[in-house]
């Protein structure tokens, strides 16, 4: 049993891929804990990913994750963003009352990390509860950024990647939602994660996907109606569809293979796709939103 | 008749104080709901699914509330429309998005107070022939075969299929007249 140091690289999903290859390592090992000394900054996808790390450790090994030597400025985030709150994972350190970030309606943060339920009736409640958040914060907060037309397509995204986790990934799954400055550059992000069956797993049974590589696969459903469920296959297509109309850029991983496709405000030259097989394998379905201001 | 959802909305638990209409939880419910209303219904009456007041929907609801409520006008003992009306540019591209895709030879088209961003006041699969047809009904408030044949420069007998045609997806009314086709 051995502490792992997890690295910088905690800034956006691209980054965080390094942390991911730590995470069969993490499990076999049956790491004691993670140091998170070196980090210095804690993306919501970032986040997300760290806590379900930290909850298919807590299910295959029966024990909780701690982590350890946590930079203030990190804790205090973490805290905020309620990431302790569900459980999952331990921390040895503690933040004193009065370094609490406060709970202001025109913080920064937009949504704090909150699980959606793996079964439908309970999952609608939570994403209705999730909407209205986002709805009456996204006025305050971008009200000079976003018009309420550009509010009702990220409110149709959220419903659409959050129904997907109680429709296929037989799991419930977190989401988080925040606006913040990186690098004098002002980004928003939406991150959905689960640790389901995946989305090669939602499709298996159909015999021309089971040719395909993941990471095609992930492409397929970007650009293509197609669905396991309905009759009107659409839900991601869409996301896709909308995130093109709002020149932002969607990241979604899935088993051991991610696209990230960018559409770019500035460039005249449309939408590049990245597609990316083989990687470190970590359980689930993934998905990054952003858009940059 | 005139239906309005935001007034059903109020009375499910979940979307009581909303301004969206997501999941097929939420969609499924609302037909119900909207299928209730519809027994007072009388052959050729158009329904109006009034949006006052709804934001935002996603594909999930309108794959469980519009899409069987299109097919029921289609397919009901006596025939219905419906019309969608003060919707905003999400439930018009959402629906729009939906019903465009055609699935199993069916297909379905569903008319709004406004003109959408197709350039025709109806959404979903629509050629630009049919497109220009309901324009024209839409202006002129109703159209014969003669009618369409002379404006779109085609033969009578093909503006009457397409008018049939249109008919049949309860793009356009016909009551009693086989001949007088009228606006929705």
């Amino acid at each position: 049993m051995a502490i792992i140091q997890i690295p910088d690289q905690c800034k956006d999903p691209f980054s965080f891929e390094t942390v991911i290859s730590l995470y069969q390592h993490i499990i076999n090992q049956k790491a004691e804990g993670l140091d998170l000394s070196h980090v210095t900054f804690v993306d919501p996808y970032s986040l997300l990913c760290l806590l379900l790390i930290g909850r298919n450790y807590l299910r295959l090994t029966g024990n909780k994750l701690t982590l350890h030597r946590i930079p203030a400025q990190i804790l205090q985030y973490m805290t905020r963003m309620d990431f302790f709150a569900h459980n999952i994972v331990d921390c040895d350190d503690t933040l004193e009352k009065h370094k609490h970030l406060k709970r202001s309606i025109t913080s920064s943060r937009l949504l704090e990390v909150i699980e959606i339920p793996g079964k439908e009736k309970e999952s609608v409640r939570v994403i209705a509860k999730v909407i209205a958040t986002f709805r009456k914060r996204a006025l305050v907060i971008l009200k000079h950024w976003f018009t309420l037309t550009m509010v009702d397509y990220l409110v149709t995204v959220i419903s659409e990647i959050c129904q997907n986790i109680f429709e296929h990934s037989l799991d419930s799954g977190f989401i988080a939602i925040q606006s913040y400055m990186y690098l004098n550059e002002r980004i928003f992000r939406i991150a959905i994660v689960d640790s389901g069956i995946g989305i090669p797993g939602t499709f298996e049974y159909m015999p021309e996907i089971k040719t395909m590589s993941n990471a095609k696969l992930l492409q397929t459903v970007l650009t293509t109606p197609l669905s396991s469920k309905r009759r009107y296959g659409y839900g991601l297509c869409q996301v896709n569809a909308i995130m093109e109309q709002l020149k932002g850029s969607i990241f979604l991983r899935s088993e051991n293979a991610y696209i990230s496709v960018l559409h770019h405000r500035r460039s005249a030259k449309g939408s590049y796709i990245f597609l990316k097989d083989d990687c470190p394998s970590f359980p689930g379905t993934q998905f990054s939103i952003t858009l940059i201001g | 008749m005139v239906i309005e959802i935001k007034k059903l909305a109020t009375s499910v638990v979940v979307t009581r104080k909303s301004t969206d209409l997501f999941t097929r939880y939420v969609g499924k419910l609302l037909f119900q709901k909207i299928q209730e209303k519809l027994k007072h219904l009388a052959e050729h009456e158009v329904v109006i699914i009034d949006f006052d007041g709804i934001r935002s929907v996603d594909a999930s609801f309108v794959d469980e509330c519009i899409v069987p409520l299109l097919e029921l006008s289609q397919t009901n003992a006596f025939p219905f429309y419906i019309k969608l009306v003060n919707i905003t540019d999400n439930v018009e591209y959402i629906v729009n998005q939906v019903i465009g895709m055609t699935h199993d030879q069916k297909r379905y088209i569903v008319m709004t107070d406004r003109l959408c961003k197709n350039g025709c006041h109806a959404l979903g699969s629509i050629s630009e022939m049919e497109k220009d047809i309901i324009e024209y009904c839409v202006i002129n408030k109703q159209a014969t075969s003669a009618d369409i044949a002379l404006f779109m420069h085609v033969s009578e007998a093909e503006a009457r299929d397409s008018l049939l045609r249109l008919y049949e997806i309860r793009a356009v009314r016909k009551i009693h007249d086989d001949t007088v086709f009228q606006a929705i």
